[in-house]
């Protein structure tokens, strides 16, 4: 089962790395809700799917690096953030990013995309939370076919 | 001993010819299948093709009765993960791996890994080993033991040690010099009253939370004089 994110109004920012679909929606649907956003990525025209107005009201704040790396996350301001996401398209590369984010920082029940189910239960016994998006549309699908 | 690899490249590869020699079992997981049959035309069988991060592909590779797992691809994020899995899923005893960022040492040592190898690291203090200057100390490991070091120093000439005895030598504590390698080649234990000479070479084991200390502390004491 996922934990919630534990972000309000109130929330100072979450970071998100990966800016693909999925983390360029995450991002949306957080500033929607009114929670600010860093997002990382290694590739600076990723951030070309953002809303531009979101990155000029400074509400989304785009930072070009690697979010398995210290320094990086460092810049991201990792240290203050309220929750913390890792949606690239590479599950290891989600998995050290979230290592590094509760590891080296404390953030705890670090999200991470993990697609390959057998490896969730792995990630989720070092504290991360691991969430397959595979399953989840599973889940979804079986639950409309269901009901 | 039974040792699973993670990548078939230069380094996984010519582990696996090392090891292979050495009369131990050897498994190595690689993606490619074009570097898997070079291997094992070269080793007999000894390559699983696959994702070494997925279960499916440990599990085939043996990893539940591995004795050693090590991972020496050249992307650190395959390899952390394939260690995690390794030593959670499969209770590999041992777990190794190659670290190509060397501003991921920090947190690979956090994590549940047993040893992890700098490459950069390892390539410049080679590089050092060549360039032994004066005023320069070198560091070796202790075959076997990753806790602990050896530290080499040559003395300089007009070193601020030259003709004095080891005991005007302020080390830290829990160290000490435990060979003097004369000019001549001849080498002795000193003991507190030895004469140190300029072109001697000095011998020292440092743990890890010494070492660094006992390295500083050479550098500035054998030093030229002022």
């Amino acid at each position: 089962m996922i934990r919630p994110l534990q972000v309000n109004s109130n929330s100072r920012y979450a970071v998100v790395v990966g800016c693909g679909r999925v983390g360029a929606a995450i991002a949306r649907g957080l500033v929607e809700n009114g929670v600010p956003v860093r997002i990382l990525d290694i590739d600076p025209n990723a951030f070309e799917q953002l809303p531009r107005s979101r990155i000029e009201s400074k509400r989304i704040t785009p930072i070009t690096g690697d979010g398995t790396l210290e320094a990086d996350l460092v810049r991201a301001g990792i240290a203050d953030a309220d929750a913390f996401v890792a949606v690239t398209g590479n599950d290891n590369v989600n998995a050290l990013a979230a290592l590094a984010a509760s590891s080296l920082f404390g953030v705890s029940s670090a999200l991470c995309r993990i697609d390959d189910t057998d490896k969730q239960e792995t990630f989720n016994s070092l504290g991360l939370t691991a969430v397959s998006a595979t399953a989840l549309l599973a889940d979804h699908l079986i639950d409309s076919v269901v009901n | 001993m039974f040792i699973l690899i993670l990548g078939g490249g230069r380094i996984g590869s010519s582990l696996a010819h090392r090891l292979i020699a050495a009369g131990h079992e050897v498994s190595v997981i690689e993606k490619d299948t074009s570097r898997c049959s070079t291997l094992d035309e070269a080793l007999g069988s000894v390559t699983v093709p696959g994702d070494g991060t997925d279960v499916a592909s440990l599990s085939t590779a043996g990893a539940g009765r591995a004795d050693v797992f090590v991972a020496t691809t050249s992307k650190d994020e395959d390899n952390i993960t394939a260690c995690q899995l390794a030593s959670l899923r499969f209770g590999t005893p041992r777990t190794m791996t190659v670290v190509n960022k060397s501003e991921r040492g920090r947190l690979v040592d956090m994590l549940r890994i047993n040893t992890s190898i700098d490459i950069t690291d390892l390539a410049v203090n080679k590089i050092q080993e060549f360039l032994f200057v004066d005023g320069m100390v070198q560091q070796l490991p202790m075959p076997g033991d990753d806790t602990r070091s050896l530290l080499v120093a040559r003395v300089p000439r007009n070193s601020a040690m030259d003709g004095r005895p080891v005991s005007d030598l302020q080390l830290p504590n829990g160290t000490a010099i435990s060979l003097l390698v004369g000019r001549d080649g001849h080498a002795r234990v000193p003991d507190q009253s030895t004469v140190i000479r300029s072109d001697d070479e000095i011998v020292a084991v440092g743990d890890r939370p010494t070492h660094e200390m006992l390295r500083a502390a050479l550098v500035e004491q054998l030093g030229e004089k002022e």
